[in-house]
């Protein structure tokens, strides 16, 4: 018996241990949606599906959506007035538009709202009296309003504390009688168009951040620290006072009232005039929404990272880039309606101005380019039955918005967007190319996949992506696709990825010694020049070692691999003597206060800041040409990422005599860094949605982010974003050396620096594909050798030990 | 009866081959079949892999630093161990030294690799307690050398290891030496035997099993400095310390799935090899592992 027994345990624990933590990890199943349980073997029906408008208006910095007692829908746009909608948002038409005409001209609106009876309160900065702006005698007048709001803007971007920071500006300002008088005005706009400005007392000499009518047309405005309700004759009540400015205003039925700030929401009552508890559920939740959002609900564009909506009854409904959601006040849980990458509000570039509840399970959401209307739909699934995966190590704009797109456009299909590098993950690249990697050999890998960051010579080497050589053929016949851009990774006849994106090394500088530089040690050449006449002061703006190879390997480091793999040895060392000669010279005249300045902030520029690695923003042409602005005889080298930093090189050219801008030439013809670089794996499950997701984002309306599109249409349409490409002003900017300041004017492109473009994005044609082994060994030996030290065969025998391995791999 | 015993022996370790079988067996199983196929496509390449990977200079180099450490360490860890046992099984109060040796073990890899930066680095605080030094003594820039980027890396990387390892061999040991019958030592001593006499014919051939268990575990234990290796000096680290760990770590990032099996192959195959020729010299001169 007992021999039966142990035979018995024996068995017993076998099983235990054999089926014990053996489960799989079950995959995510993506947005839980409500109604998203399936049960097994039913579909489960029924999600808000989105119909979205594009404007026929421009809604950019809108704000103040509203229903009118009439019923028309209507916005304040801060651009170009208000407008109603007779069509629940599908269509607009300008509204008050003589009024507008009367009072935009050097005015900047700061604030509006639209009473349900058609009244309108609007706050404004006005430009008029002493402003220095170099208007172009034939500017139009609505090019000049767009000067004074660029203006503002570049103000406002720069210091989040504008409001007072301007308020200090104008007292002083008004004291002194200086040239930046600069006042800030209210108007009420009654329904027939008469208007008076509003003088009024009694919030401490603070400006109106935010204003706000409820729905009995009574009116609510803040600053940065109360809440006051205004009467139409001016007069101010406190009604409470605020942890910081409100974001917005919210009204609910039963004279309630919320109050979004950044610390929470807080709530009123407006009948019995007292404070209530607030939500602890709504607070954490709109935290969240806030932390991820860069820590504002709205932004300085006045876009809103989160949008609230009064539903009925104690109902909330909350719009975000993440989705719908909606909240019974005082209840416990925030509920999802809505996956946001289902739908236009998961695409990056759709900013959120505001949102209306149309009726029962219809929402309108207000987009700076058009409107969403969202209906509930009981015939459509709730998850899309079809699944396209996109996978990219690091979240991609680009990809998002792509993923929009093609998911609007698809409602059959459920894009499953994954990111191997979340925010705050721990994990290094490798990891999550290792991860991915295990995912693809098990036959679960993505359908599309971004190749930034992988090793994209290995995967082009193997055979692991599909040709998307008709893909692209396709995408010609209807878009205008830069081809030279598309093909520049096509190997052996093959055409395996396309790079989305990409950027190219640019220069500015005094034309007489740039204009013969064609290669490094011309570059080389003319810095020693420069500095023979400068005697003290920077003539680069590298100040030290690495700065100085990390711009200049922008423009040859594609020359440090030989034909056949391995490492270029003499193009390595010609980069290295190059770089010391260009390096000395800065270094023979750059003054001690100014490496003190450039030490100090020197983790801004590369390495870590706060535990995050930071960008290349320091290498971006914008900066490079704002310091040949400030300083004579200087170069300016760095990245030209996109319309807006050849808008700031061309007016510093235009606006300094002498300068020349082109592109940098160094070791390699003509070279461009790519990325969003798309591909498909053989392995791919849907290898026909996959095929449709890279065609859409080829389109011109899939470019969102920064780089320069491959799209011809996009960059034309970056192009005329600020204006008809005639060379007028876009706006200006304050530009300081540290000790004193200047104002630069921007100018939109002439048709001479556009056709420069063209010219010069069709004939880029060295992919730099970053070889950070090989880039890492050059910097970090070669900053060595520049300081003297190592010599030069040191820092080359280094520079191949460290690389060999990788090579011979 | 004893069918019915070996019935339930091998019952009780079903589990345990089953897990081997699932978890190692198979895999490796498979890995040996890729060995002979291409990496995406899957098809027949015969011995190709093998050849690519015997003439891949980085495999050589792995492959040449790997049993260089194992040689190196191996030794030195096994005679600091014998020595710190025998000092800790002769006075019994330093017994609780043997949680401090305990301890670097539990010490995860990160810390590890943070104390090495801290004194290691260049300007780590081993170069500036001997620069000092040197610098009173009228030596000048002495110690200035970044030793994780010279060929000093490698004796780090040993010294590491055997700071790592040097615990658990002592543990090994002293139960092998507390486990020696002192009746044998004193009937020894009675018969005229010196202290070093006993230790060597008396005590070290009843510690013969324990050497071979040691010397298994850390020569397996020594492909397992990688970790450390890796966070110091990522995926490219100076050549002296470049193992296979790295190369079949940067295989499979690249996907060379091909040969990385291959060398996969022919690393299990060395190992297997090396342990069994262990196991053979220990059973032929009758002191192995019963």
């Amino acid at each position: 018996m007992w021999k039966f027994g142990r035979s018995a345990v024996a068995l017993v624990v076998a099983a235990a241990m054999m089926l014990g933590g053996c489960s799989a990890a079950q995959k995510d199943s993506g947005a839980q949606t409500v109604g998203s349980d399936s049960t097994e073997g039913t579909v489960q029906m029924g999600r808000y599906v989105e119909d979205y408008v594009e404007g026929n208006v421009e809604m950019n910095r809108s704000t103040s959506l509203t229903r009118l007692e009439d019923g028309r829908l209507a916005f304040f746009s801060y651009n170009y007035g208000p407008y109603v909608s007779t069509d629940d948002g599908r269509t607009w038409e300008p509204w008050q538009a003589e009024w507008f005409q009367d009072n935009c001209i050097y005015r900047s609106f700061r604030c509006a709202a639209i009473a349900p009876d058609g009244t309108m309160f609007v706050g404004y900065m006005d430009y008029s009296a002493e402003v220095e702006l170099e208007a172009d005698a034939d500017a139009d007048e609505g090019v000049a309003t767009d000067a004074e709001t660029a203006a503002e803007d570049e103000t406002a971007t720069e210091d989040e504390t504008v409001t007072e920071d301007e308020t200090a500006a104008e007292d002083e300002a008004e004291e002194e009688g200086g040239s930046l008088a600069i006042l800030m005005e209210y108007q009420l706009v009654q329904p027939d168009g008469s208007f008076e400005k509003l003088e009024f007392a009694g919030m401490g000499g603070e400006w109106i951040t935010d204003c706000w009518f409820a729905p009995d047309n009574r009116l609510y405005v803040s600053d940065t620290k109360q809440l006051y309700e205004m009467s139409m004759e001016g007069e101010v009540t406190k009604v409470f006072e605020t942890p910081s400015h409100v974001q917005q205003l919210l009204f609910l039925t039963d004279d309630r009232m919320l109050a979004a700030t950044e610390q929470g929401v807080l709530f009123y009552d407006r009948k019995n005039r007292v404070q209530l508890d607030r939500d602890a559920v709504l607070d954490e939740f709109l935290m969240a929404q806030v932390k991820q959002n860069g820590n504002m609900i709205k932004y300085t564009s006045d876009a809103y990272s989160v949008y609230m909506q009064a539903g009925e009854a104690d109902t909330l409904y909350l719009v975000s880039g993440d989705g719908i959601y909606s909240h019974i006040l005082g209840g416990g849980t925030v509920e999802k309606l809505l996956e946001g990458s289902l739908c236009t509000l998961g695409d990056p570039s759709k900013s959120i101005y505001g949102m209306q509840l149309l009726s029962y399970n219809r929402f309108l959401v207000l987009y700076g380019q058009g409107t969403g209307t969202f209906a509930w739909r009981e015939d459509v699934p709730t998850l899309p039955e079809k699944e396209l995966s996109v996978y990219s190590l690091e979240r991609d704009k680009m990809v998002q918005q792509a993923v929009s797109l093609f998911q609007t456009e698809h409602q059959d299909v459920y894009v499953n967007y994954e990111v191997g590098l979340e925010e705050n993950s721990g994990q290094t690249k490798e990891d999550a190319i290792k991860a991915l990697n295990t995912e693809i050999l098990a036959g679960h890998g993505p359908d599309v996949i971004i190749l930034d960051g992988f090793p994209l010579d290995s995967w082009l080497e193997k055979g692991m992506l599909s040709d998307l050589s008709a893909v692209l053929a396709r995408a010609e016949e209807t878009e205008p696709v830069l081809h030279n851009i598309a093909v520049s990774l096509e190997r052996d006849g093959k055409l395996m990825a396309i790079p989305m994106r990409y950027r190219f090394p640019g220069i500015i500088g005094p034309a007489q010694e740039l204009a013969d530089v064609k290669d490094l040690k011309g570059l080389a050449d003319a810095t020693e020049a420069l500095r023979r006449k400068k005697e003290s002061g920077s003539v680069t703006g590298s100040i030290d070692a690495q700065s100085t190879l990390r711009i200049l390997e922008t423009a040859c480091s594609p020359a440090w691999e030989a034909e056949g793999g391995g490492l270029n040895r003499n193009a390595v060392e010609d980069f290295l003597t190059e770089a010391k000669r260009i390096f000395a010279a800065e270094d023979a005249g750059t003054m001690p206060e100014e490496k003190a300045e450039w030490e100090e902030t020197k983790n801004a520029r590369y390495g870590r800041m706060n535990g995050m690695e930071t960008d290349d923003t320091w290498m971006l042409m914008d900066i490079s040409s704002g310091n040949i602005f400030l300083q004579e005889d200087r170069i300016g080298m760095g990245y030209i990422n996109e319309v807006w930093s050849l808008e700031i090189m061309f007016s510093v050219r235009r606006q300094k005599e002498g300068l020349l801008c082109d592109l940098l030439m160094g070791q390699s013809d003509k070279v461009f860094i790519p990325y969003t670089i798309a591909g498909i794996p053989v392995s791919a499950k849907e290898p026909e949605l996959a095929e449709q997701f890279v065609e859409r984002m080829l389109s011109a309306d899939a470019a969102v982010g920064g780089g320069f599109s491959i799209n011809r249409d996009a960059v034309e349409k970056e192009i005329r974003l600020n204006g008809d490409g005639n060379g007028g002003i876009i706006g200006a900017m304050m530009m300081t050396d540290g000790n004193s300041y200047q104002q630069m004017t921007v100018y939109q492109m002439t048709q001479e620096e556009v056709d420069w473009l063209y010219e010069t994005l069709e004939s880029l044609q060295t992919p730099s594909l970053r070889n950070e082994v090989l880039i890492s060994a050059v910097l970090e030996n070669g900053e060595k050798f520049l300081k003297d030290e190592i010599d030069l065969e040191t820092a080359l025998t280094e520079i191949e030990n460290r690389v060999k391995l990788s090579m011979v791999e | 009866m004893k069918k019915k015993r070996n019935r339930a022996a091998w019952l009780f370790l079903a589990p345990s081959l089953g897990g081997v079988l699932i978890f190692y067996l198979i895999p490796f199983g498979d890995v040996v079949r890729r060995s002979f196929l291409t990496a995406v496509t899957g098809e027949w390449k015969g011995l190709d892999n093998y050849k690519t990977v015997f003439q891949n200079e980085a495999f050589l180099l792995a492959a040449k630093n790997t049993a260089r450490f194992a040689i190196c360490c191996l030794p030195l860890l096994i005679g600091a161990g014998l020595l710190l046992a025998v000092l800790i099984a002769g006075h019994r109060r330093l017994k609780i030294f043997l949680s401090a040796y305990l301890l670097p073990m539990a010490i995860p890899s990160a810390t590890v690799v943070l104390v090495w930066n801290m004194l290691f680095d260049r300007w780590g605080l081993f170069n500036g307690f001997c620069g000092r030094i040197a610098a009173l003594a009228g030596w000048g820039h002495a110690f200035e050398t970044d030793y994780m980027e010279t060929g000093a890396a490698f004796w780090v990387l040993i010294v590491s290891y055997i700071w790592k390892n040097l615990g658990y061999t002592v543990t090994l040991w002293l139960a092998g030496l507390l486990s020696v019958p002192e009746q044998l030592k004193e009937a020894a001593a009675v018969d005229g035997a010196g202290r070093g006499q006993i230790f060597i014919k008396i005590v070290m051939p009843q510690l013969l099993p324990n050497l071979y268990t040691i010397t298994v575990l850390s020569f397996i234990n020594s492909f397992k400095v990688f970790r450390e290796a890796y966070l110091v000096a990522g995926s490219y680290p100076h050549e002296s310390i470049y193992m296979l760990q790295h190369l079949f770590n940067n295989w499979f990032v690249d996907l060379s799935l091909d040969k990385m099996a291959a060398a996969a192959v022919v690393t299990g195959a060395v190992m297997i090899g090396a342990i069994l020729l262990l196991q053979y010299l220990w059973e032929r001169d009758e002191g192995g592992p019963e």
